[in-house]
């Protein structure tokens, strides 16, 4: 046998890598990420898991698009769903007619993006006690906005749904079919608790870089906007009081022009408590569309004039076009031109007509040439937010539970409040009569806004104003969506949760 | 140390141990090729029945250790094997081999993954395709080459787009978490795709398709392996330089009918009628034909063009093989903004540096850059675009009148952006219709960007005979690649929704590496007739990358070529990306034994152990064995030799093959960003984290199960045939189970899911050579295939497939006992032909109340089936309404050659799948249809197929998926025809020159389906043509010219 030492050595050399690869080879570090068992070490990173919460406030595309208080103008008798014909969006359609079923219509977003919120909300309260190297202030602070934000989410829940379960607390596998559905009631027992603990730790007032965090003021009015939908007459006396704090904390006034409300520039203006923060800065892209991310709102473009060619306004796609009820109902207050569009009015402006067009398109947040994102795709990077509760609200919810509370003088005067300041004469009524104007002055202050629907079905007129549209006393609440009855079928095949009345 | 780890050690020890020692040399002699008399390099020279073999050297010359009596197989690739009885110790022999015309494929040898095996020998599933199939063939990417030619794989360009790659199945789609093949590149696993290969390159690819063949590559294995050799010059003697070219003009074969002016008018003012709106269009008549969208974007007589030169040879110590090699093709849509180039350059080498030493390296380096438009979109693409436009708007907007008025003006302004021609005309903006639905020409005139790739593959091995039975190997490949993208893009304005007013600039990079380290030994030995040889071996890789990405807007400049994101000048929109990939590992074991009795019977067992990275510490580990054995039935004694049959060989395999299709850390829960949030007047986008999903530390491999049995034959002297029969379950397979919303997080993906495919594969051949040198060669493949989804494992019993139109319509499904992606929808029956209809349409729900169906239809309107019964039409009741999946996928092959002439015809296609015609914006009303619109109903009687059209379409005939847009997408296409003539004359004998052959190529000549729209054959989202980038139908000349 004839063999050369020499590549023997080399062969056997390059063989001996067998077994040679250590533990470590296998090992795989985590790039740009980290576990979250390694996580949340310190007060940024708590920080940022408190953002998470935030996050979802503006979640306008769970299951489709999802904007919340567009819908309940659908709703409502204040606007159709619009769009380029009917079957542009079926849910919003079925939203505007009442037709949604357990398949059909936004609720399934509505349900999925209030339980995201709630997870993030439970997983915030019951990680930040343990997390080092974080100031007792700070966990305090922080874990009263996560309560405030808990509340906020199942309030939606409380008026979309009634009947969803409560959860406080990240769910384990062998938890995810125990349920506690507590009801109306029982959700706003939560609601009362949480926002009643924020109100305690909440900061009075937040500097100019935290705009847009939660202060005391926001939740007290919140629960009075609770206590207020969850239409409980004894508690009016709780909203009286809340909103009374606010209004007597003297942080907060009337824009003195209407019409600055909704201005772009105006954001976090005298009037507002608490908003829902979006930038044109975000440059969200569709592949972003349905995760949540991006920070910009794809509402604004769709209430614009489809194809609009004109000056001041953008090109939008016709949604929530403005029923000819409020058109009507509303266009001598002075008010109206600051809250709809009459496009017939425009000078050098077209647009072509949608599905269920009027002529007349919400102003309130209205698209704005001038605030189109630079970058990005425009439709959704519209930077405007949302004035999810204003100093007007307030007033008007403390007029009408002291007008419940038989503190009628007390009533006009919040009233007149908001009137005067679009020079609307004070009214002097009194009884049954005050509450009606105050319920009207709602509907033309807050019009638009999404207050709307469920004020009707407080008050005990839904089935009367919407009835022609196909409301029924049942469509108060949404139908549990069918998929999420399927996924909660637990091991014996049963699912535990069951169908809202009216829905089977 | 473990357990394994200890197993794994000993297996290999235990390889080591198994010496043995080599005989000395009884027989020797020299082979020759019969025509030319040169002596033939490289030819395997076997002892029948065993398996020993040695080669010839350079001079042909061969030393055997074969004793008297027994039988010495003279084998060399491309020559008819020769069988010669050895007399008498130390015997000299002289051995003529004759070329092989007709090609007998039981002596070819096939490779195996780690090794190589006669085919009579091979036990399992493997097709093969060699150099001598595609030769000529003309073919941009290597994928293209194993379409129709082998049962099993089915290939379907993703489209006709330059340079876009093909769907690669083999025996079906085994998974919902892709489904593609492994490539192993010279034995470098390649990620990426193999597009960087010159096809001329090519020696020969190996498709192993069944459990036993591939579980020697393991974990990466449930979708079968494809092996490319690629040549070395081995067997040749001299050096032979090659020079390949041709060029060819392509065209559309198609084009798709839709409304033309007058048509569109008429339909558009019915439509408005039918809603109750006024007529909008007084003159339908006058408004004639309009403007032909196609004819604007489809680019006629595009080039293709293709140069190679290569050089191969062999020396007395190895042998070598180099090439350079240029493609070129422009698209046939979209004139100059849909190419492809590819340069690429490959220099292999083998280096014998004594008789026990071998040396070899196998190097390429390709560079491609590619332009594209966006393709099979109903949303940008110029074909959807161009089918929904309407006719009325011109290419081009001349009159001034409508140039001074909006759109093209905006505060009595002309716009700067308005998109211009190459004379400076302004493209025209269609006033009808809108949304994503522009200009199709104007629509790719504004972005200027490309696609690059450099990639550098290079294999080296070392390889030592410490004796004549063991061996060992060691190889390290390298897979390097960097790649990206330039895009520049003019401001512009297409539409009110579709505009830029600023350009802007943006590039990325992208490197990739990958390095593979195989070790192995080999050994083998005999006991009486029981031959056996044996390969264990370990193998490592590594794969690393990264990326980094930018852009910048407001570049001073109109020119492509001089826009980057320096020279722009808005310092705040300067966006930077980058970052780097996690690192992907796997090691493996490995071993195989064959046995062989004989060449009677013959089995082979494979066990490989791989841990990935991508799995948890729970299930780092997985096993994948398998088992197969044959029966040559033709070897045995009572076999006899004038029989009619020659040879036929009976097989049967079990194995397990894995699939670590996962990604990186899919098991842990991590801290996913993106929860961001804008607080304070400055609005300040603010970070937020939160837990990515329940993790899963029990995540692990998918495994296959695949059964095959097999029967080879040749008969009747000329004919051969194989048969394959297979079932292939998917166990394990990865799915996200739907945990309820309330839950908040999402769920971690499980190893729930099964998946079976089930189905008979048939090649068969014929060939001879008739008088007169006419030859004859005929082949083909038909493989049959069904495919099922068993379980999904989560709530609901199905998985969301692909959506249509800005609403994402469902329009395919996955749904457990049903084949994977069918597609879904309602079930119409007809259309109700009058009111009468419509109250009559009553339907009783399961408490027995009734009420009308569709209270809201119309006469015209479509009728839907309540497939559910339960009484009411709603969504619930979408179901199964089409297949993509072929029922069977066919390929059929025809070569004549005759004096000088060759002539070739090869026909493939498949049959039974269905394909959902997309193309329709149905949510745009003013959007064009295809002009069977035409056929819409008008009134009772009309039709019952096509439902009226009008602007408020309320019992959404349109807006619903339903099998009004399903049809059948079965074909059959000439992919390929040829017509060569082989020049042979003394002068360009006297020149060296040993071939000069000018050929005409054709593909796609011809197709023959009844799919209305461009091209059945759609690749990207299978069974979905949303303006599918349709194939080329091709002409081209070429000359192949080879010296000495």
């Amino acid at each position: 046998m004839n063999i050369h030492l020499k590549y023997v050595i080399t062969s056997v050399a390059l063989s001996i890598t067998i077994g040679s690869c250590s533990r470590d080879f296998l090992d795989v570090k985590p790039v740009g990420r980290t576990l979250e068992v390694n996580h949340y070490q310190n007060q940024e990173q708590a920080f940022e898991a408190l953002v998470s919460i935030y996050d979802v406030l503006q979640w306008n595309d769970q299951n489709g698009y999802t904007m919340q208080h567009l819908l309940m103008n659908v709703a409502s008798d204040d606007t159709y769903a619009g769009g380029s014909d009917a079957s542009d969006q079926p849910s919003w359609v079925a939203t505007n007619n009442f037709t949604f079923d357990p398949n059909l219509g936004p609720h399934s977003g509505f349900w999925k993006k209030a339980y995201r919120g709630i997870f993030r909300a439970n997983y915030y309260i019951q990680l930040i006690d343990d997390v080092p190297n974080t100031s007792e202030a700070f966990k305090t602070r922080t874990k009263a906005e996560a309560k405030f934000l808990r509340a906020k989410f199942y309030l939606d829940l409380m008026r979309f749904f009634g009947n969803a379960p409560l959860i406080t607390e990240p769910q384990g596998a062998d938890d995810y079919f125990k349920l506690n559905i507590p009801g109306p009631s029982g959700l706003m027992t939560q609601i009362a608790t949480d926002l009643t603990d924020a109100i305690l730790d909440l900061p009075g007032t937040v500097s100019g870089n935290e705009m847009g965090r939660v202060t005391k003021s926001a939740a007290q009015a919140l629960l009075a906007r609770a206590y207020l939908f969850s239409n409980d007459a004894s508690k009016m006396a709780d909203v009286a009081s809340l909103c009374e704090d606010v209004i007597n904390s003297n942080l907060y006034s009337l824009e003195p022009n209407f019409a600055d409300i909704f201005d772009r520039q105006h954001e976090y203006g005298v009037e507002s408590i608490f908003e829902i923060a979006y930038t044109e800065s975000s440059l969200q892209g569709w592949w972003q569309f349905g995760s949540g991310g991006g920070e910009g709102n794809v509402g604004t473009q769709f209430i614009g004039m489809r194809d609009y060619n004109g000056p001041t306004y953008a090109t939008g796609w016709g949604f929530c076009p403005i029923s000819t009820d409020l058109v009507s109902a509303m266009s001598t207050d002075p008010r109206f031109t600051h809250t709809v569009i009459d496009a017939a009015a425009l000078q050098g402006a077209s647009y072509t007509a949608g599905y269920q067009n009027t002529g007349y398109f919400m102003k309130k947040y209205a698209p704005i040439q001038a605030n189109a994102a630079l970058d990005g795709d425009v439709a959704l990077n519209w930077g405007t937010n949302t004035r999810m509760i204003r100093y007007a609200d307030v007033l008007l919810m403390a007029a009408e539970a002291l007008a419940r509370t038989n503190s009628e003088s007390a009533a006009l005067g919040y009233l007149n409040q908001v009137r005067n300041r679009v020079g609307l004469p004070a009214r002097s009524s009194s009884g049954a009569q005050l509450l009606e104007d105050i319920y009207e002055e709602r509907r033309f202050e807050l019009a638009l806004e999404g207050h709307r629907f469920h004020d009707l079905i407080r008050t005990g007129k839904a089935v009367e104003v919407l009835g022609s549209e196909g409301y029924q006393s049942h469509n108060q609440w949404f139908p549990i969506p069918q998929n999420e009855i399927d996924a909660s079928t637990d091991a014996s095949g049963n699912p535990v949760l069951t169908q809202n009345p009216g829905y089977n | 140390m473990t357990i394994t780890q200890t197993i794994r050690k000993a297996i290999l020890i235990a390889g080591f141990a198994l010496f043995g020692f080599a005989a000395n040399a009884q027989v020797s002699g020299t082979i020759k090729d019969a025509d030319s008399g040169e002596p033939l390099p490289s030819v395997s020279v076997k002892i029948k029945g065993t398996n020993q073999a040695t080669i010839s050297n350079f001079d042909g010359f061969f030393e055997s250790t074969a004793k008297p009596n027994s039988t010495l197989i003279f084998s060399s690739l491309g020559y008819v094997s020769k069988e010669i009885l050895v007399n008498k110790l130390n015997e000299q022999l002289n051995i003529l081999l004759a070329e092989d015309k007709e090609g007998n494929e039981l002596e070819e040898v096939v490779v195996v993954g780690f090794g190589t095996q006669k085919k009579s020998n091979v036990t399992g599933a493997i097709s093969s395709v060699k150099a001598k199939d595609l030769e000529n063939m003309a073919l941009p990417r290597v994928e293209q080459a194993l379409q129709g030619r082998t049962s099993g794989v089915v290939v379907v360009q993703s489209s006709g787009q330059p340079g876009a790659g093909s769907v690669v199945r083999i025996r079906g789609t085994s998974s919902i978490n892709g489904s593609d093949p492994l490539y192993v590149v010279d034995g470098v696993v390649i990620g990426g795709g193999i597009d960087f290969l010159n096809p001329n390159d090519i020696a020969s690819i190996e498709v192993l398709k069944d459990a036993a063949s591939a579980a020697i590559y393991g974990s990466r294995s449930a979708n079968g392996v494809v092996i490319v050799t690629t040549k070395n010059g081995s067997g040749k003697k001299k050096m032979e330089v090659s020079v390949n070219r041709y060029t060819g003009v392509q065209n559309p074969w198609k084009k798709v009918p839709v409304l033309n002016s007058s048509q569109y008018a008429m339909i558009q003012n019915e439509m408005n009628v039918a809603a109750g709106l006024p007529a909008i269009y007084s003159n339908v008549s006058d408004l004639g034909v309009g403007t032909d969208w196609q004819d604007a974007v489809f680019n006629k007589n595009a080039q293709i063009n293709t140069t190679d030169v290569s050089i191969a040879g062999g020396h007395s110590k190895g042998s070598y093989f180099a090439s350079v090699s240029n493609f070129e093709q422009d698209g046939i849509v979209a004139p100059d903004a849909s190419n492809y180039k590819r340069f690429s350059a490959r220099l292999n080498t083998v280096t014998h540096v004594n008789e026990r030493f071998t040396v070899g390296w196998n190097a390429t380096y390709t560079h491609n850059e590619s332009r594209g438009v966006s393709e099979n979109s109903e949303f940008g693409s110029p074909l959807g675009r161009a089918l929904n436009i309407d006719p009325l708007t011109p290419v081009y907007e001349t009159d001034i009148n409508v140039l001074s008025q909006a759109p093209y003006t905006v505060a009595g302004e002309l716009r700067h952006n308005l998109v211009r021609g190459p004379n400076g005309e302004y493209f025209a903006i269609s006033p009808r219709v809108t949304s994503e639905i522009v200009n199709p020409v104007a629509g790719f005139q504004n972005a200027d960007g490309y696609g690059w790739a450099d990639k550098f593959v290079n294999s080296t091995y070392a390889e030592f005979k410490i004796t004549d039975r063991l061996k060992i190997r060691s190889s390290i490949g390298i897979d390097l690649a960097f790649w990206g993208g330039q895009n520049f893009t003019q401001p512009f304005y297409l539409n009110a929704t579709n505009y830029l007013d600023t350009n802007n600039v943006s590039m990325n990079f992208n490197r990739g590496f990958t390095w593979i380290w195989d070790n192995s030994i080999s050994y083998d030995w005999a006991i009486g007739n029981h031959n056996f040889d044996i390969i264990a071996g370990h193998s490592a890789q590594e794969v690393n990358g990264r990326y980094l990405s930018g852009s910048k807007m407001d570049v001073p400049t109109q020119i492509a070529d001089d826009a980057t994101i320096d020279y722009a000048r808005n310092i705040e929109s300067m966006q930077v990306g980058g970052g780097k990939w996690e690192r992907y590992a796997i090691e493996s074991y490995f071993t195989r034994l064959n046995y062989n009795y004989q060449d009677k019977y013959v089995a082979t067992a494979i066990m490989r152990a791989d841990a990935s990275v991508r799995f948890g510490p729970n299930f780092r580990w997985g096993y994948f064995p398998s088992v197969s054995a044959g029966w040559n039935l033709h070897n045995e004694d009572f076999w006899s030799d004038d029989s009619k049959i020659q040879s036929l060989k009976i097989r049967a395999g079990y194995g397990l093959n894995g699939s670590d299709a996962a990604g990186s850390l899919e098991y842990a829960s991590t801290i996913s960003g993106g929860r961001a949030y804008t607080f304070g007047y400055g609005e300040r986008v603010t970070n937020g984290t939160s837990p990515s999903q329940v993790s899963n530390p029990d995540l692990r491999w998918e495994s296959v199960a695949q059964t095959n049995i097999g029967i080879d034959a040749t008969f009747f002297k000329n004919f051969r045939a194989t048969i394959d029969v297979f079932r292939r379950q998917t166990n394990g397979m990865k799915i996200r189970p739907t945990l309820p919303d309330y839950i908040g997080n999402e769920a971690a993906t499980a190893n729930v899911g099964v998946m079976l495919n089930q189905g008979v594969e048939l090649e068969f051949g014929w060939a001879k050579t008739l008088a007169n040198e006419l030859y004859l060669n005929f082949s083909g493949n038909v493989s049959f295939l069904q495919n099922k989804v068993v379980l999904i494992g989560n709530e609901s019993g199905f998985l969301q497939g692909a959506g249509w139109g800005p609403q994402g319509l469902q329009i395919t499904r996955t749904t457990e006992g049903l084949p994977i992606g069918y597609i879904y929808g309602y079930q119409t029956d007809g259309i109700f032909q009058n009111q009468g209809e419509v109250s009559a349409y009553i339907l009783t729900d399961s408490l027995g109340v009734s009420a009308v169906g569709q209270p809201d239809a119309v006469a015209g309107d479509f009728k839907f089936k309540d497939t559910n019964g339960d009484g009411v039409i709603n969504a619930d009741d979408r179901t199964i309404i089409g297949n993509p999946t072929p029922d069977f996928t066919f390929g059929f092959t025809a070569n004549a050659a005759f004096k000088g002439w060759d002539l070739s015809i090869f026909l493939q296609g498949m049959a039974g799948n269905d394909i959902y015609n997309a193309t329709r914006r149905y949510d745009l009303p003013t959007a064009n249809m295809p002009a069977s619109a035409l056929n819409r109903w008008t009134g009772e009687g009309s039709t019952n197929e096509y439902p009226r059209l009008t602007m408020n379409d309320v019992n959404r005939n349109y807006a619903r998926s339903s099998d009004f847009y399903v049809e059948d997408g079965s074909f059959a296409r000439i992919k390929n025809f040829q017509l060569g003539y082989n020049f042979k004359t003394a002068l360009l004998d006297k020149l060296g020159i040993i071939k000069c052959r000018a050929y005409y190529s054709g593909n796609n000549l011809y197709t023959l389906t009844g799919y209305s729209g461009f091209d059945p054959e759609i690749g990207s989202g299978v069974g979905i043509d949303r303006g599918i980038y349709p194939q080329a139908r091709t002409h081209s000349i070429g000359i192949n010219i080879s010296f000495k």
